[in-house]
C-alpha cells in the first residue's frame, strides 16, 4: 500500500456554499503533506471528512486502504486525530482521558499505561496527570490533545493546526516528534496557517482555496513555479528616488523596506546588470545585493490571491 | 469473528459509559433529581390521601425513582458533548455510533436500577413486603432500559440553535457507523422528523421490526391497523409512520 490517503473527487457542500468542491490528492506513506489555505478554505472540512467525523456528499476517499464510508472502524482504528478546538473532557484529569482514549481503541490496560506514561513524560504533562484539565492552560490542553490521539500509535495522524496558540518551546516540542515520525514510517497530514512551519516540516503541500486546490507539490518546487515573484534586494549608500527606480529595465515591480528595496522581476540576471548600470551612471554606491527567492508565503498569496 | 467484533465494541462503549458515569451522573443534581424529588412527591400523596395503601406508595415511588434517575442526564449528554465538541473525538475514535450510544444508555440504566436500592429500602423499613422479588427486579431492570433509552429520543430531535455542527456531526456518523434508521417507511416519521440523530433504541430494536409487527397483527387481526400503526410495547413508546 503505498497511498495512505487517497482523495477522488471529495465534495461537501453547505447549503449553497461548496465548501469542497471536488478535490483530488494522494498521501504517500511517510510522507508529511501540509495542508494550507486562507480561513474559510475547507481544510477542516477535509479533514472531518477524511477521519470520518462529517459525511461527504460525492466522491471516495480511502484511508490506509479501508473506504471511510463502508469500513470506518478499521480506517479508524489506527488513525490518530487532532481535531481543530481543543476538546479533551474538562471534567476529567488528564490521565482519565488518557486511559477513555485507550478504552475506545480496545487498547489492553497494561499497554495504555505504559503509553500514557510515556506520551505523558514526553509532553510535559506527567506530573499534571492527576490534574483535571479544567485547570489546563490552552498550549497544556493542546499538548494533551497531543497525546490522546498518539495513544493507539496510530501509523497516520491527522492534525487540524496543532501549533496555533502555543509557545515557541511548545511549539518546537511538537515539531520534533512530528518530525521523527517520517524514520517510523508513519504519515503526517497537517493543516497549518503558518508557512514556516509548513516550509520546514513537510515534504509536500496542497494549497486549497476556497473549497479547490489551487497547487500540490513539494514546498521547493512551488516556490520555483512561481517564478515571477523571483526577487532582488538592493540598498545604496544615499537615498533613492522610487520612481527612478522603476525606470530601470526589467523591474516589475518595486517596495521599499527600510532602506533597502525588493525589486520583483522575471530575469535575475539582467535585472543585476540593469541595476549596476544605474548605480553606476548616479555615482551611487550598492551596499547590498541579495537574490532572494520567493517564500512559501508569497507563492500561498500570489495563489490564494487574498493580498494585493 | 462477528462476535468478537461484537464484544470488542461492547467493552469500548464501557469505556464510554465509565467517562458518562464520571462526568455526568456522579453530580449532586443527579441524585437529588433522582431521588429527592419522587420522595416529596410521595410525601405529598402520603399526606394528600391518607386511604391510599403503603404498597400503592412505595411501588409509586420506586417508580418514579427509576423513571427520573435513568431520565435524568442522557438526555442532554449529546447535545452537551456536541456543543463543546469532545463529541468530534469520540466520533472518530473507532467505534460505532451505536456503541457510542449504548455506553450513554448503559450509564443511565445503572443508575436507573441503584439509585432505587433508596426507596426500596425505605419500603421494606416500613414493612412493605417484595412478593415476587424476581419479577421486581426484571421489572426494575426493563423499567431503567426503557427509560435511558427514552432519555435518550428526548436528546434525538435535530436541533441546530446553538448547538452548529450536532446535526451534522450526527447525521453523518450515523451513515457510517450503523444501518440507517428505516421503519416502514424509510426516512419519514411523523413522530421524529426526518433528520432525527439519536434514535439509538430506534436502531437497536428495528431489527426486532418483523417481529414486532407478527405481534401487532396477532393483537389487532387487521392489516390497515398494523401498516400505519406500530406498537412497540414496552421496550419502544411508538412510532408512527404515515404510509
Ligand atoms: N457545519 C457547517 N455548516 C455550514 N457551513 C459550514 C459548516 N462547517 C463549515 N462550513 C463552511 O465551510 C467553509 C469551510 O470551512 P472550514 O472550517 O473547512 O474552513 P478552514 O479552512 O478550516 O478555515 P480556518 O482556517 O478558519 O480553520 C466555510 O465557509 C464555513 O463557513
Ligand atoms: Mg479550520
Amino acid at each position: 500500500m503505498k497511498h495512505v490517503i487517497q482523495v477522488q473527487n471529495l465534495t461537501k457542500v453547505y447549503g449553497k456554499l461548496k465548501a469542497v468542491d471536488h478535490i483530488n490528492f494522494e498521501v504517500e506513506r511517510g510522507e508529511i503533506f501540509g495542508f494550507l489555505g486562507p480561513n474559510g478554505a475547507g481544510k477542516t472540512t477535509t479533514l472531518r471528512m477524511l477521519t470520518g467525523v462529517i459525511q461527504s456528499d460525492e466522491g471516495i476517499i480511502n484511508i490506509l486502504g479501508f473506504n471511510i464510508r463502508k469500513e470506518p472502524l478499521k480506517a479508524k482504528q489506527n488513525i490518530g486525530v487532532v481535531p481543530e478546538t481543543s476538546n479533551a473532557y474538562v471534567d476529567l484529569s488528564a490521565w482519565q482521558n488518557m486511559m477513555l482514549m485507550s478504552e475506545l481503541y480496545g487498547i489492553p490496560k497494561k499497554d495504555a499505561e505504559d503509553r500514557s506514561e510515556y506520551l505523558l513524560n514526553r509532553l510535559n504533562l506527567y506530573h499534571r496527570r492527576d490534574d483535571k484539565v479544567k485547570g489546563f492552560s490552552k498550549g497544556m490542553k493542546q499538548r494533551l490533545i497531543l497525546c490522546m490521539a498518539l495513544v493507539n500509535d496510530p501509523i497516520l495522524v491527522f492534525l487540524d493546526e496543532p501549533t496555533s496558540g502555543l509557545d515557541v518551546t511548545s511549539r518546537q516540542l511538537i515539531r520534533e516528534i512530528l518530525q521523527e515520525f517520517p524514520d517510523q514510517g508513519k504519515t503526517i497530514f497537517l493543516t497549518t496557517h503558518n508557512m514556516d512551519e509548513a516550509n520546514r516540516l513537510c515534504d509536500r503541500v496542497a494549497i486549497i482555496n476556497q473549497g479547490e486546490i489551487a497547487a500540490i507539490d513539494r514546498p521547493e518546487k512551488l516556490k520555483n513555479t512561481a517564478k515571477k515573484l523571483k526577487s532582488i534586494e538592493v540598498s545604496f549608500d544615499k537615498t533613492v528616488n522610487n520612481q527612478n527606480l522603476l525606470e530601470i529595465s526589467y523591474v516589475n515591480e518595486l517596495r521599499k523596506k527600510g532602506d533597502k528595496f525588493i525589486v520583483y522581476t522575471d530575469n535575475v540576471n539582467s535585472l543585476i546588470y540593469s541595476l549596476t548600470d544605474f548605480a553606476k551612471a548616479r555615482g551611487l554606491e550598492i551596499v547590498t545585493l541579495k537574490t532572494r527567492d520567493p517564500s512559501l508565503e508569497e507563492v500561498f498569496i500570489e495563489l490564494t490571491g487574498t493580498d494585493r | 469473528m462477528i462476535i468478537n467484533q461484537f464484544l470488542d465494541q461492547f467493552k469500548r462503549s464501557l469505556g464510554v459509559m465509565k467517562k458518562d458515569i464520571r462526568i455526568y451522573y456522579l453530580k449532586g443534581p443527579v441524585v437529588i433529581f433522582g431521588f429527592l424529588m419522587p420522595l416529596f412527591l410521595f410525601l405529598a400523596f402520603f399526606i394528600g390521601s391518607r386511604d391510599l395503601s403503603m404498597d400503592f406508595l412505595i411501588s409509586g415511588l420506586i417508580s418514579m425513582t427509576v423513571f427520573f434517575t435513568a431520565t435524568a442526564v442522557s438526555p442532554v449528554i449529546a447535545p452537551w458533548e456536541a456543543q463543546v465538541q469532545t463529541l468530534e473525538r469520540l466520533i472518530s475514535a473507532p467505534i460505532s455510533i451505536t456503541t457510542l450510544i449504548f455506553g450513554d444508555m448503559l450509564a443511565s440504566f445503572l443508575f436507573g436500577i441503584v439509585i432505587p436500592i433508596l426507596p426500596i429500602v425505605i419500603g421494606l423499613a416500613m414493612g412493605v413486603n417484595i412478593i415476587q422479588p424476581i419479577i421486581f427486579l426484571l421489572g426494575i431492570f426493563l423499567a431503567a432500559a426503557c427509560f435511558s433509552s427514552f432519555g435518550l429520543i428526548l436528546s434525538s430531535p435535530p436541533s441546530n440553535a446553538p448547538l452548529q455542527c450536532h446535526d451534522d456531526l450526527i447525521s453523518g456518523s450515523i451513515s457510517t457507523g450503523i444501518p440507517q434508521w428505516n421503519i416502514h417507511s424509510p426516512g419519514k416519521n411523523a413522530l421524529l422528523g426526518e433528520n432525527n440523530s439519536f434514535i439509538f433504541p430506534f436502531n437497536i430494536f428495528h431489527r426486532f421490526d418483523k417481529i414486532f409487527h407478527k405481534q401487532n397483527q396477532l393483537l389487532s387481526h387487521s392489516s390497515r391497523f398494523s401498516d400505519n400503526y406500530t406498537f412497540y410495547h414496552p421496550v419502544l413508546l411508538f412510532s408512527c409512520s404515515t404510509p
